[in-house]
C-alpha cells in the first residue's frame, strides 16, 4: 500500500509541474524572453537526454547511422530502423 | 491558410503525427514494464507509474527507489528533480493554451511529455494545422495508448527478452533522429551542442539534475547565438 501511495504522491507532484506554468501564465502575456526561449527548448531537451546515452561505441555507431539515414530520407523513424541493425552488429564485433 | 478541419480529422491528424514517436517510445515502455515485473514491488504500484507519472525516466527511477524501499519523501524529491523539465514544457505551451477552458488545460497538462510537447509546439506554430489543440489531444491519445500498452506487455513478458536487442538504446537513437530531422539554424545547433556537452559533463549530478542544467545551458546558448547579428 505504501508503494502505491508513493507512486500517487510522485504522480501528484509531476502533474503539478506540468500544470504550474499554464495556470500561472493564464491570461497573462508571455514574457518575450520566455517566448524566445521556448522555441529552443526541443533541441536542448533532446540533445540533453540523448547525449548521456550515446556514450558506448555500439550506440555511437548506431547514432551515426541514424543521423545519416534521417538526413537522407527526412524520416527519424527510418533513421531508427537503420540504426538498430548497426547497433546489433557493433555490439557483436566491438 | 489552414483548411477547415472536422474535430475527428484534427484528432486523427494528431494521432498520425505521433506514429513516428511510437516506434521509439513503445520499446521504452516495454522496458519499463519488464523492470516493474522484475522488481520486488506490488504490480499495481509498478503499473500505476504509467498513467500517474507518464514520463519514462522518472518511472524507472521510482521503480528502482521502491525496490530499495526508499521513503516516500525521497521518491517525491527524486521525481521532482527528474521531471523539472516539465515546468519548461508547460511554460512553452502556456501561451497556446491560454484561450482554452480550465478543464481543457487540466487534461492537456496531464499528458504533457516529450512526444506530445514536440508535436503540440510544432502544431501551434504551423499555420497549416487548423486545430492545433485537437491535434495535440489526438497525439496524446495515441501516445497514451501505446505507452500503457507497452508497459502492460512488458510486465506480462517479464525478463524474457534477450539483452542484445538493446532496447535501452532505442529512445536515445530516436531522439538523435528527431534532432537530425529538424531544420537547423545556428541557434538550434548551439542548443544541441551546448545541451549535449553539458549533459555529458553534468552526468554525475545527483537526481538527474544534470539534465536540467543541460537544458538551461542549451536554451541559453541558443538565445546568445540568436542575439548576435
Amino acid at each position: 500500500m505504501s508503494a502505491v501511495l508513493a507512486v500517487v504522491a510522485a504522480g501528484a507532484v509531476t502533474y503539478a509541474l506540468r500544470l504550474a506554468m499554464p495556470v500561472l501564465l493564464a491570461g497573462r502575456r508571455t514574457p518575450p524572453l520566455l517566448e524566445r526561449a521556448s522555441s529552443h527548448l526541443v533541441p536542448a531537451v533532446f540533445a540533453a537526454m540523448a547525449a548521456t546515452a550515446v556514450t558506448s561505441a555500439p550506440v555511437l555507431a548506431a547514432a551515426c547511422a541514424t543521423v545519416i539515414v534521417t538526413r537522407r530520407t527526412g524520416s527519424s523513424g527510418r533513421g531508427l530502423v537503420a540504426g538498430l541493425p548497426v547497433l546489433w552488429l557493433a555490439q557483436a564485433v566491438l | 491558410m489552414p483548411t477547415l478541419a472536422s474535430p475527428s480529422s484534427a484528432l486523427r491528424d494528431g494521432a498520425r503525427a505521433a506514429v513516428p514517436w511510437l516506434a521509439g517510445i513503445a520499446p521504452f515502455g516495454f522496458v519499463i514494464g519488464v523492470t516493474g515485473a522484475e522488481r520486488d514491488i506490488p504490480v499495481a504500484a509498478a503499473w500505476l507509474t504509467g498513467p500517474l507519472l507518464f514520463a519514462g525516466s522518472s518511472q524507472l527511477a521510482v521503480l528502482e527507489l521502491l525496490d530499495d524501499r526508499a521513503a516516500i519523501g525521497v521518491v517525491v524529491l527524486t521525481t521532482v528533480a527528474i521531471n523539472l523539465r516539465l515546468l519548461f514544457y508547460g511554460a512553452a505551451m502556456a501561451p497556446h493554451w491560454s484561450g482554452r477552458s480550465p478543464a481543457w488545460r487540466l487534461v492537456a497538462a496531464a499528458v504533457l511529455v516529450e512526444p506530445t510537447f514536440a508535436i503540440g509546439i510544432d502544431a501551434a506554430n504551423d499555420e497549416r494545422v487548423a486545430d492545433p489543440h485537437r491535434h495535440y489531444l489526438g497525439a496524446a491519445a495515441a501516445v497514451a495508448v501505446a505507452w500503457f500498452g507497452a508497459i502492460t506487455l512488458g510486465m506480462i513478458a517479464g525478463g524474457s527478452l534477450p539483452a542484445w536487442l538493446g532496447l535501452g538504446a532505442i529512445v536515445p537513437l530516436f531522439l538523435v533522429g528527431e534532432l537530425a530531422a529538424r531544420p537547423r539554424s545556428r541557434a538550434s545547433l548551439a542548443a544541441i551542442v551546448a545541451g549535449g556537452l553539458v549533459a555529458l559533463a553534468a552526468a554525475g549530478m545527483p537526481h538527474h539534475l544534470g539534465t536540467v542544467v543541460a537544458i538551461v545551458t542549451g536554451v541559453s546558448a541558443a538565445l546568445v547565438v540568436e542575439a548576435r547579428p
